[in-house]
């Protein structure tokens, strides 16, 4: 129950692509054919273990449409990762990745790390989006790159752990600071050792006592 | 040859109390007190050994880093010039007032003056050995001037340089005297020490010394070495007392203590064994055999007690009192000796190593300066007794002996690496099963933590509420609404006063709406139809969304009621309130996003006939219709307790429970009027946003 850490993740791209699919399938392991439009925004949260320490992911399923952009915004602030993904059945979405990342390097905090996911990889005979140019477009804009199927599971985890332990490496380089809740890392409720560090001073003091 | 005897013994037994009166401490003292002659002898002994100790530390220098051997036996000394000085001026008066044994271990030598002259002499001779550049040189100086002394050492062969060493510390002394021949007699008196083959020498002191010394020593000497002896007895168990001091004070530090004094005792009593077998065995040979199986005697004990360099110290005094041992000839005042300084320096070892063990296991031997220091002070106030005893001593002494200690501990055990290896991990154990017995009592009560926490959660609010994405919402819900104040205010600032005007009088009432707070109780009817008013409230608000989620979560609510009313018997109080606690949560949590979505929706909302105060107005009567369900929720949930409480034996028992849901129930009420207010600038913000828009069109 407890976490040592929460990070914020929001997910962006087009409608359609499949962002409340791949929520659904890292949260619940489920997958569902037909999905409601999402509204704003929706929420799923999952722990993870990066490194022996339990981590919170709290993730922000933001809606696709384009009215809902201006609201969508809103929300970016204060996210420590981003999953930007696009469909690769359909190169309009990918088109419209240099709009998203744009937004997103604008309304989120610079650190964020943002993972570019070519989703729906189960239907490779309608793809129309290579792996390569995903990932030249990762290359060239400094993201990681996945290929992924919400349908079938396949990368879903790793998508998001990868995100995960990105983050978790700014954290332990210092770029992330953690005490900044902006950045969207929370530090969870912990056992403070002190009790542990005095139990073992006494003891040892105990003994230097009686000798001398 | 028995009268000579007789003087050597007396010498060896002057040499040895100077040892002795070095280290013994304040009840030597007060024995001394008791009888005045011994005093006097004591000092007088003392200022023989000093004349020794002046030509000891020459030697040392000379010595130094070329010979270990030569070394050790120089460590024994004290020399100083400071304290020779005064060791010489008293000590004539006092020989020749009162001690007839003083005046006849002055003996032949004939009156004082003479004496004093002789110490001259001797510092004469002692320069010149200085000059002289490697204590090699120093030694065949004086195998020069003392033929018979020469013979013995090519006797005893190159091999055998240990044991001429030794002589050498002596042979400076001699070979002064033997430059003056009023001197010689005095000169001889420690040479046969030596040099027990030395005929023509030993002869000339024998003869002159036989009436006297035999008769006085034969009482008052024994008397002496007698109550020598029950002093070291008494400081011996002041150094035993320190162990068992520590033993009582720490289990763990005795078992070391005392099998380190053990050693020690083993490897002394394997020394003197050895010195014993020697005794009485004039031959040259068969000197230099023992002298090197004494040798050979004190490497086992180096080894065997390697742990400090404590041994060491006491094979160098002890490899002196070899020596003097074995030139002394009478069985019973030699064992007698032997006696004391065995008690001696197992009272030394005891006393030292229980102080060592103590602080050690005190500091973990971590603190070697404290250590060190501490057994400096020991040293020193053995040394500081040894001082009070000479009476003419000095700070020299003292300094003197301090350094040597900390030179010879810190020389041989270098941060006293052995000494902790030795130790530790003897007191580390107790210490590593108390630790791991405490970290496994930890980790149970940690584990028993873990699980009340997670009962605990299972009735948590504010846990449940986040599990159902209520504080999520809320969160989104107070962006949203930062945002749209920002924009009000922007847009607000963009207006003509004329469009401002317009949309001033909306905004106001706007406002007015989220401000007062419904109170009309007949608005919430216990028994009203909540899912329909939600429901209509929602339908009010006209954005198509579905009212599904809170209606699904009233429906639910109600269920558990109607459960927990029927199943009474099978729920137990904790259940119900877990029940209670966790439909609360889901219930606000609903209500917030409901709040939320309704904001994000009316901001999207781009119709012409919106009206926003129909809005606001719809907004707050769903806020009121929820806090009233909230509150109807806690009172039912409440009556089932009480129900069931009748039938418990302990009524108050629930009494904690009902106070928590209501007091949740007013936290969930506060979520709701929360979500209400962070919809205010929203509606606001959409409400300039449609004027400006319509207005153009």
């Amino acid at each position: 129950m407890s976490y040592a850490y929460l990070f914020k993740y929001i997910i962006i791209g087009d409608t359609g692509v499949g962002k409340s699919c791949l929520l659904l399938q890292f949260t619940d392991k489920r997958f569902q054919p037909v999905h409601d439009l999402t509204i704003g925004v929706e929420f799923g949260a999952r722990m993870i273990t990066i490194d022996g320490k339990q981590i919170k992911l709290q993730i922000w399923d933001t809606a696709g449409q384009e009215s809902f952009r201006s609201i969508t915004r809103s929300y970016y602030r204060g996210a420590a990762g981003a999953l930007l993904v696009y469909d690769i059945t359909r190169r309009d979405t990918f088109n419209h990745l240099t709009t998203w990342l744009e937004d997103a390097r604008q309304h989120s905090n610079s650190n964020m790390v943002i993972m570019l996911i070519g989703n729906k990889s189960d239907l490779e005979a309608r793809r129309e989006v290579k792996k390569e140019e995903g990932e030249a477009f990762a290359r060239e804009h400094g993201l990681i790159f996945m290929e992924t199927s919400a349908k079938t599971a396949a990368n879903v985890e790793e998508a998001f752990i990868n995100t995960a332990k990105e983050i978790y490496q700014k954290i332990q380089d210092g770029v992330f600071d953690i005490n900044n809740e902006a950045n969207g890392i929370k530090i969870g409720p912990q056992h403070s050792p002190a009790s542990q560090s005095l139990n073992v001073g006494g003891s040892g003091g105990n003994q230097g006592g009686n000798c001398c | 040859m028995s009268e000579s005897d007789d003087e050597t013994a007396f010498a060896s037994a002057d040499e040895g109390d100077d040892k002795k009166s070095k280290d013994t401490l304040s009840p030597k003292s007060k024995e001394m007190k008791s009888s005045e002659t011994e005093q006097k002898k004591e000092i007088e002994k003392k200022d023989t050994g000093q004349k020794q100790q002046k030509q000891a530390p020459k030697n040392k220098k000379k010595g130094k880093g070329s010979n270990q051997t030569n070394a050790k036996e120089a460590r024994p000394a004290t020399k100083s010039s400071p304290s020779q000085s005064v060791a010489t001026s008293p000590k004539p008066d006092v020989a020749s007032s009162s001690n007839p044994d003083i005046s006849e271990a002055k003996k032949e030598s004939s009156p004082k003056p003479v004496g004093t002259k002789e110490n001259k002499d001797l510092k004469v001779g002692e320069k010149t050995v200085v000059e002289s550049p490697t204590p090699e040189e120093s030694r065949s100086r004086a195998r020069n001037s003392l033929p018979p002394e020469s013979k013995v050492d090519p006797e005893t062969d190159k091999s055998e340089k240990t044991s001429s060493n030794i002589t050498a510390q002596k042979e400076p002394k001699d070979a002064g005297a033997s430059e003056k021949t009023t001197a010689t007699q005095v000169k001889a008196e420690s040479r046969p020490n030596t040099e027990t083959q030395s005929h023509d020498v030993v002869k000339t002191p024998e003869k002159q010394d036989i009436p006297r010394g035999q008769v006085d020593r034969s009482q008052q000497q024994e008397q002496i070495l007698q109550n020598l002896g029950t002093t070291a007895e008494k400081s011996s168990r002041g150094g035993w007392g320190w162990s068992s001091w520590g033993s009582t004070i720490l289990s763990a530090a005795t078992n070391s203590v005392q099998t380190f004094t053990h050693q020690v005792g083993d490897g002394l009593s394997t020394i003197i064994d050895s010195v014993e077998s020697s005794l009485g065995i004039p031959d040259p040979e068969d000197l230099a055999k023992d002298k090197s199986a004494t040798e050979a005697g004190q490497s086992p004990e180096d080894t065997t007690s390697a742990i400090t360099s404590q041994p060491e110290e006491t094979v160098a005094v002890e490899s002196e009192n070899v020596k003097t041992q074995e030139t002394d000839q009478t069985i019973d005042k030699e064992s007698e000796s032997t006696q004391e300084e065995e008690k001696k320096d197992k009272n030394n070892g005891g006393g030292w190593f229980s102080n060592w063990g103590v602080s050690d296991l005190a500091k973990k031997v971590t603190d070697t300066g404290k250590s060190l220091a501490s057994k400096g002070q020991t040293l020193m106030s053995e040394g500081f007794d040894a001082v009070e005893n000479l009476a003419a001593g000095g700070i020299d002494v003292l300094e003197t002996i301090g350094k040597k200690t900390y030179n010879t501990l810190s020389e041989h055990d270098p941060a006293f690496r052995k000494t902790r290896d030795f130790l530790s991990p003897k007191s580390n154990k107790p210490n590593l099963s108390s630790v791991l017995r405490e970290a496994k009592d930890r980790a149970e009560q940690e584990a028993e933590k873990v699980k009340e926490n997670e009962e605990a959660m299972k009735a948590h609010f504010g846990t449940l509420f986040d599990d159902n994405q209520g504080l999520a919402h809320l969160e989104a819900l107070e962006m949203l609404s930062n945002q749209s104040e920002k924009k009000v205010h922007s847009l607000l600032n963009s207006l003509s006063s004329k469009d401002l005007a317009e949309i001033k009088p909306l905004l106001i009432s706007i406002k007015e709406t989220f401000s007062v707070q419904e109170e009309d109780e007949s608005a919430a009817d216990t028994d009203q139809d909540v899912s329909g008013l939600v429901s209509q409230c929602l339908a009010q608000l006209k954005l198509g969304t579905a009212s599904d989620k809170l209606n699904t979560v009233l429906e639910m609510v109600r269920q558990w009621i109607a459960d927990t009313q029927e199943n009474q018997e099978k729920d137990s109080i904790k259940d119900v309130h877990q029940k209670s606690i966790q439909a609360l949560a889901e219930l606000t949590a609903k209500g917030v996003e409901q709040f939320h979505k309704a904001g994000e929706l009316i901001l999207l909302e781009k119709n012409k006939e919106n009206d926003f105060i129909e809005k606001s107005q719809s907004l707050a009567r769903l806020t009121s219709v929820l806090c009233h369900e909230i509150g109807n929720l806690a009172t039912r949930f409440v009556a089932c307790l009480n129900k069931m409480a009748e039938k418990q034996e302990n009524p108050d028992e629930i009494t904690q429970f009902v106070t928590n849901i209501y007091l949740e129930a007013t936290n969930s009420s506060t979520y709701i009027q929360d979500a209400f207010v962070l919809l205010l600038p929203v509606v606001q913000h959409a409400a300039i946003e449609h004027s400006v828009l319509f207005r153009e069109s």
